[in-house]
């Protein structure tokens, strides 16, 4: 394992590759400091210029743009008090009031210190847990994916929205949208219209890009030209977090990025869920709650090591199971498919190089953050001053392109613009997109594997209980279900 | 009739019968006969998207204060996004008809005089280096053609 994990370093000290990182991470930073653009937005518009790549430079760039952003949005959640990305959501409340006090600096070098342990811890665990994963996922077959597929469906609905049932709604609208194009066991063509090119069924990216870029750019034209947003920083003090205080948030690092990497490893659950649960959590078991909110460290260590924890626990299940993570993790995946390759517990064996070249490039991405994260607050904290009212038509112009160039297709183009549209009628409705990307991944896999088994069996549904595994994932889907339907009811009473 | 849960669960009950209507005429094409063929999985799919859109509208209609009002969600800040839907199906359009290059300078420059960036030397350079870069970078660098559209 050690020659692998050396050669996957080889790999990413190539000057090619290193270079894709570095500006993958910068980039992402930027992309995460303006708010309005997320980090799926920034990976989903960046993903069709990584088709003429090679496959590790193309990967090493969104793997930077991914681990860059979720720092990123912390930057203007703790500068102008608007997180930059929902992420760093829970960073606002004590990095703001540091500001207030002068003490930017302070703020701003301790969530880059965060987002490093985060993200390292997380890459840590990534390497030394999956492959064993791998390995024992080798033995799944049919009712197991099925099983498996069932479980990220029910955690994704469950997690996504404030109303479980738009959750769910939104899965099973994937679930259907998976669908179109030739059935995958019997080649009928299913809800074709006659039409050629939806034989093939609505390809994943552009209905990506459409709904997390083209959906997103039309919700931020509601506000433009309306007020101009406000870009001043106050000046703020030079002086960085001190060892003296890095020893005392230590504690609360790591713990956050520890559980940051398990709810990253969730399907489903993302960098914005686990800030939340990680600030929560410090504020409970901390000895002076009433001290957060007020601009202590802990309250921003605590969120940006949970929310850069997720970055290697999204790619536990996508590496070792084919399955992504969060929706950004969604997005690799189409960029593995694009090159070539299948991700699930295979690709350990037979592409090994990769998966050790992408850890490696988590952990040199990470340490570039850091090195980015600190030199450069003073310009990333400008970058708000570039002018939405810009950005916003880019964004549309590259995802359009984006769309068309990964099959010189006219009709992926149409497909972006399409489920733009839908999905802004979406975010206005309150209905989660996530899922619905998330099922159209997870669609095949489960509809292929559930008909497989029953040939399997003979037309019997036995598979559901006699098979230990696929019991365990079918109990796990009814108590996600279960215990997310409970916790609407309470918020409700 | 007002609250926007029960109109999107509206709208799911009409997509998904017309899905589940479709996939009944779906052809039994297997040879082992357990109801399994094309139609079986978009079937099941959408009757349990009508049951889910049902238990969406019983719980708007049980408790007002879950759900917000169609005329809440649908005000005046719908006007923008709605322009930039047409214009992107206009580009989308323009592009098969005129090529990339020109729609994009064109369409840009649209797109940032709508959106009232005020310089005109903004506007004509975001709009001509953006698009030559982006020519450049994908036609160079990546040798991925961008359209040209049908006069070419």
């Amino acid at each position: 394992m050690f020659s692998l994990i050396l050669g996957g370093f080889q790999t990413v000290f190539e000057p090619s590759v290193m270079l894709f990182l570095i500006l993958g991470v910068v980039g992402g930073i930027a992309i995460g400091s303006l708010p309005g653009l997320t980090a799926t937005m920034g990976v989903a518009i960046l993903l069709p210029f990584t088709f003429g790549m090679e496959a590790t430079q193309g990967l090493v760039l969104l793997l930077g743009i991914y681990i860059g952003a979720i720092y990123g949005g912390s930057i203007a959640a703790i500068l102008l008090k608007t997180p930059g990305t929902p992420a760093a959501a829970a960073t606002v409340y004590d990095g703001y009031s540091l500001v207030q006090k002068g003490e930017a600096t302070k703020a701003l070098s301790m969530s880059a210190i965060a987002s490093f342990v985060g993200g390292l811890i997380s890459t840590i665990m990534l390497m030394t847990v999956s492959p064993y994963l791998a390995k024992f996922a080798l033995r799944f077959s049919a009712p197991e994916y099925f099983a498996l597929a069932v479980f990220g469906l029910t955690i994704i609905a469950s997690v996504s929205s404030k109303n479980i049932l738009k959750g769910i709604l939104a899965g099973f609208f994937g679930l259907i949208i998976a669908t179109f194009g030739m059935d995958p066991i019997t080649s009928y063509p299913r809800f074709t219209f006659g039409s050629l090119d939806l034989l093939n069924g609505f390809s994943v990216i552009p209905v990506l890009i459409g709904l997390f870029a083209i959906s997103e750019a039309l919700f931020q034209m509601e506000a433009l030209g309306k007020s101009e947003e406000k870009c001043e920083i106050v000046k703020f003090k030079k002086e960085y977090v001190t060892m003296k205080e890095l020893i005392k948030v230590a504690p609360t690092m790591i713990k956050s990025a520890i559980m940051g990497t398990f709810i990253g490893s969730i399907p489903g659950a993302g960098a914005d869920i686990s800030a939340f649960v990680c600030y929560n959590e410090a504020k409970r078991t901390s000895k002076h709650p009433e001290k957060f909110g007020t601009g202590i460290l802990e309250g921003i260590a605590a969120p940006e090591a949970g929310n850069n924890g997720v970055t290697g626990g999204a790619l536990v299940p996508l590496l070792t199971l084919g399955v992504p993570g969060d929706a950004v993790a969604a997005i690799l995946l189409g960029a593995l498919v694009v090159q070539g390759l299948a991700p699930g517990p295979l690709l350990f064996q037979q592409n090994p190089d990769v998966v050790y070249g992408l850890f490696s490039a988590m952990f040199m991405g990470n340490i570039f953050m850091l090195i980015f994260g600190l030199i450069g607050i003073k310009l990333f904290s400008r970058v708000c001053e570039i002018p939405k009212n810009i950005i916003v038509p880019l964004i549309i112009f590259l995802s359009i392109i984006g769309s068309y160039s990964l099959n010189n297709s006219m009709f992926d183009v149409f497909v972006a613009i399409t489920f733009g549209i839908l999905g802004y009628f979406m975010i206005k409705v309150g209905i989660p997109q996530s899922p619905i990307v998330l099922s159209i991944i997870l669609g095949p896999m489960a509809e292929t594997n559930l008909r497989k088994s029953i040939l399997m069996y003979e037309g019997s549904y036995a598979f559901l209980y006699t098979r230990p595994i696929t019991v365990v994932f079918i109990i796990l889907a009814i108590i996600s279900i279960v215990s997310a339907y409970k916790k609407s009811r309470v918020k409700v009473a | 009739m007002k609250k926007i849960n029960i109109v999107t669960g509206i709208i799911f009950i009409i997509f998904s019968i017309f899905i589940f209507i479709q996939a009944i005429g779906f052809k039994q094409t297997l040879i082992v006969d357990a109801g399994l063929g094309a139609g079986f999985f978009p079937k099941l799919i959408a009757a349990a998207t009508i049951i889910l859109s049902v238990l969406l509208i019983i719980s708007a209609v049980k408790d007002e204060s879950l759900t917000s009002k169609v005329s809440d969600v649908f005000n005046s800040d719908i006007k923008k996004p709605l322009l930039g839907m047409v214009l992107i199906l206009a580009y989308g359009f323009s592009i098969m008809v005129f090529g990339y290059l020109v729609s994009t300078i064109v369409f840009c420059y649209i797109f940032l005089q709508i959106f009232r960036v005020k310089k005109l030397i903004t506007k004509i350079a975001v709009s001509v280096i953006f698009s030559f870069v982006i020519y450049f970078i994908f036609g160079t660098v990546f040798l991925i053609s961008l359209p040209t559209g049908l006069l070419m």
